[in-house]
C-alpha cells in the first residue's frame, strides 16, 4: 500500500482574532486527514510573521482584526506564494469590507454563519484548485 | 338794520344825521366783512339781514334766504332733536350761545362753525331778536386734525422703530418692486452696509450673490404667492448660516432672519458626534456580540457533526437556528449603524450599494433598482446623503415590518426635482401605521433638504414611499 504522499494534504494557515472560534476551527480543521492546519495567527502582524515562514494552499482569513482589515493580508500572502488561496469568513458582510476583501483578491468569500461542512468544503475544493 | 334807536329824545337834526351816518357806516362795515357770516334773525329765528361772509360761508345770497328760517343750515340729525330752537332759547335764557357745530352749506355740503348768536333787546327788555356770527373753521379744523395724525403716526413710528431696532433679529422691508423700504441696525450689521446705502434700492440688485439661493427662492415664493415662507441658507454675502421669515405685507414683505452659524456649528458637531457613537456601538456590537454569535453557532454545528441521527439532532438544529437568527438580526442592526461618509459620493453609487447591502440582509427578498435618465452623476452632498438614507428606511421597512417578497427601487428626474420610489409587495402600512417604523425619521430627512414625502400603502397591497427634492442648484447632470 502506497501511502498518500504527505504533499497532498491541504495545508492551511487561520487568521481569527476571536480565541474561541479560532480553537473551533482548530478542531475541525485537525480531524481532517487530508488537511494540515499549518499556521495560525489573531492579528495581521502575527499573520505576516506566519506567512514568511510558511508556504500554505489555502488562507482561511477573518476581515475585522484587531490591527486592521484581513483584506489587507492578501497582498502579502499573494507575494509570498502566486498559488496560495484565500478563503475569507465575514460575520457582518458589510458590503464595503466584502468590496474590498474581493478586489483585493479573495478567492470566496463566506459568511460566518454558514454550516461548518460547508467551510470544510470550501477550503478543500480551493485546496484541491 | 332793522333795530333802531327808539328815543332820540330832543336830540337835534344834526346829531340824528350824525348818527345816521355811522349806521351806514357799520351797516356797511358788517356787510363787507368776508370771512364771518353776520346776520340777524328774528325773535322766531327767521332771517332779517345777511352780508356777504354769510354768502360766501353759506352759499345762499340774501335774497333767497331774508325770510327764511335758521334752521336750513343744521343738519337733518340737529333739526330733528330741535337743536336751532334749543340754541335760541339758551341765547335767550343767558344772553349768548356759543359752540361748534357741523353746518350745511346750500349745496348741501357741510362744513365745521363756529357759532355765536346773541340775543338783542331794546331798552325795555324786549327781545327783538338774535345777532348770529358765523365762521367757517373746517381748514382749521382738518389742519389740526392733520396735524394730531401726524404726531400719532410720528409716535406709533419712532414705537416700531424702536421695536425694530431693538429685537436681536435682523429685518428689512421692501417694496412690490424690492425696494428696501426699512433696514435696521442688525440687518446693517449681518451685511456690513449702512442702510443709506440700501434704502430705496432693489434688494437683489444690492445683494446679486443671493440670486438663487434658498434664501432668495423662499423670499420669492412669499411675494408671488402672498403666504409667509421659512429660509435657511448659507448666505454667499456674510458667508454666515441665516434663518429666517418672510412675511407679506400691504405694501411688500417685511422679512426677519438671524445668524444661525453658531446653532449650525452646533448641530454638526453634534451630528460628528453621533456618528462617531453610532460607528463606535456598530464597531463593538460586531466585534463582540456578532463574533460570539458566529461562534455559537459554528461550534454547536461541530457538535451536530457528532450527533448526527440522535435524538440530540433536532435540539441542536433548532438551537443553531435561532443563533443564526438572532446573529442575522444583529448583523442588520450593525450594517444599519455603519455610515459612510458619503456625502461626496455620488447618488447613483450610494443607492446602488445600499440596494446590495439590502440584498445581501435578505436573500429572500428580491431588490431591483432602476436608475432613470438625467440622474446627476456629481455626489449632491446633504441631498444625496438625506436621499439614501431615506431608501435604505423605506428598504428596512419594507424587509422587516412589511416582510415583502420583491420591493423596487428607483430613483429618476423630474424637472428641477429628484424623485425616489420605493415600491413593496407587503402586508402594507396602512394610515396605522406602527409607531417606531421610522416614517418620523424619512419626513425629517426629507424636510432636511427641502423634499415631500408621500407614503402610501393599503392592507394586503404592499406600500409605497415616494420622496421629492429639489436638486441642489447648479448641479452638473
Amino acid at each position: 500500500m502506497t501511502a498518500e504522499p504527505e504533499a497532498r494534504r491541504t495545508r492551511v494557515m487561520l487568521v481569527e482574532d476571536h480565541a474561541d472560534f479560532r480553537g473551533l476551527m482548530e478542531v475541525l480543521l485537525g480531524r481532517q486527514p487530508d488537511i494540515e492546519l499549518l499556521a495560525q495567527a489573531g492579528s495581521l502582524v502575527e499573520a505576516r510573521a506566519q506567512a514568511a515562514r510558511f508556504e500554505v494552499d489555502v488562507a482561511v482569513l477573518d476581515l475585522g482584526l484587531p490591527d486592521g482589515s484581513g483584506a489587507d493580508l492578501i497582498a502579502d500572502l499573494r507575494r509570498a506564494s502566486n498559488e496560495v488561496r484565500v478563503l475569507v469568513l465575514s460575520a457582518s458582510l458589510d458590503p464595503a469590507g466584502i468590496e474590498k476583501a474581493r478586489s483585493a483578491g479573495a478567492d470566496e468569500i463566506l459568511d460566518k454563519l454558514t454550516p461548518v461542512q460547508e467551510v470544510l468544503a470550501t477550503v478543500r475544493r480551493l485546496g484541491n484548485a | 338794520m332793522s333795530m333802531q334807536p327808539s328815543d332820540f329824545g330832543g336830540a337835534s337834526r344834526r346829531t340824528r344825521e350824525v348818527l345816521r351816518q355811522s349806521e351806514e357806516r357799520f351797516r356797511l362795515l358788517v356787510e363787507g366783512v368776508k370771512d364771518y357770516a353776520i346776520f340777524m334773525l328774528d325773535p322766531y329765528g327767521y332771517i332779517t339781514t345777511w352780508n356777504e361772509g354769510a354768502q360766501r360761508i353759506k352759499g345762499y345770497d340774501s335774497e333767497e334766504i331774508i325770510g327764511e328760517h335758521f334752521s336750513v343750515f343744521y343738519t337733518d340729525e340737529d333739526v330733528e332733536r330741535g337743536h336751532p330752537e334749543e340754541e335760541l332759547r339758551i341765547a335767550k335764557a343767558e344772553g349768548s350761545y356759543e359752540e361748534e357745530g357741523l353746518r350745511v352749506r346750500k349745496d348741501g355740503s357741510t362744513f365745521w362753525a363756529s357759532v355765536l348768536i346773541t340775543a338783542l333787546r331794546d331798552e325795555d327788555g324786549e327781545l327783538r331778536g338774535f345777532a348770529k356770527v358765523t365762521r367757517d373753521i373746517t381748514t382749521r379744523q382738518e389742519a389740526e386734525e392733520r396735524e394730531r395724525l401726524l404726531a400719532q403716526e410720528r409716535a406709533a413710528r419712532e414705537r416700531t422703530t424702536d421695536i425694530l431696532e431693538s429685537i436681536s433679529d435682523a429685518f428689512f422691508a421692501v417694496d412690490r418692486q424690492w425696494r428696501f423700504t426699512y433696514v435696521n441696525n442688525k440687518a446693517e450689521e449681518l451685511w456690513g452696509r449702512p442702510r443709506e446705502e440700501l434704502l430705496g434700492k432693489n434688494l437683489w440688485e444690492e445683494f446679486p450673490e443671493e440670486v438663487d439661493s434658498e434664501s432668495y427662492r423662499q423670499i420669492r415664493r412669499a411675494m408671488e404667492e402672498d403666504k409667509t415662507t421659512e429660509f435657511e441658507s448659507l448666505s454667499p454675502v456674510s458667508g454666515a448660516w441665516v434663518a429666517g421669515r418672510a412675511y407679506p405685507s400691504r405694501e411688500g414683505l417685511s422679512v426677519y432672519f438671524r445668524d444661525v452659524t453658531e446653532r449650525k456649528r452646533a448641530e454638526e458637531s453634534l451630528g460628528r458626534v453621533r456618528e462617531a457613537e453610532r460607528k463606535r456601538i456598530a464597531r463593538d456590537l460586531h466585534d463582540g456580540p456578532l463574533q460570539d454569535f458566529s461562534y455559537t453557532a459554528a461550534a454547536l454545528g461541530m457538535i451536530m457533526l457528532q450527533a448526527e441521527d440522535t435524538a440530540l439532532e433536532e435540539w441542536l438544529q433548532g438551537a443553531i437556528d435561532a443563533v443564526r437568527h438572532g446573529a442575522q438580526g444583529l448583523r442588520e442592526v450593525v450594517n444599519d449603524l455603519r455610515i459612510d461618509d458619503e456625502e461626496g459620493r455620488p447618488l447613483t453609487e450610494m443607492v446602488q450599494s445600499v440596494v446590495r447591502r439590502n440584498r445581501i440582509m435578505a436573500r429572500d427578498t428580491e431588490v431591483s433598482l432602476e436608475v432613470g435618465e438625467g440622474v446627476p452623476a456629481a455626489p449632491l452632498g446633504e441631498t444625496g446623503t438625506q436621499v439614501s438614507r431615506v431608501i435604505q428606511e423605506a428598504l428596512t421597512n419594507a424587509r422587516r415590518h412589511a416582510g415583502a417578497r420583491k420591493i423596487s427601487v428607483s430613483v429618476r428626474v423630474e424637472g428641477d426635482d429628484l424623485l425616489a420610489e420605493v415600491i413593496d409587495d407587503g402586508v402594507g402600512l396602512g394610515p396605522e401605521v406602527p409607531p417606531g417604523v421610522g416614517l418620523g425619521s424619512m419626513r425629517e430627512r426629507a424636510a432636511l433638504v427641502g423634499g415631500e414625502l408621500e407614503i402610501e400603502g393599503e392592507e394586503g397591497h404592499g406600500t409605497s414611499v415616494r420622496l421629492r427634492v429639489p436638486l441642489p442648484q447648479g448641479t452638473p447632470e
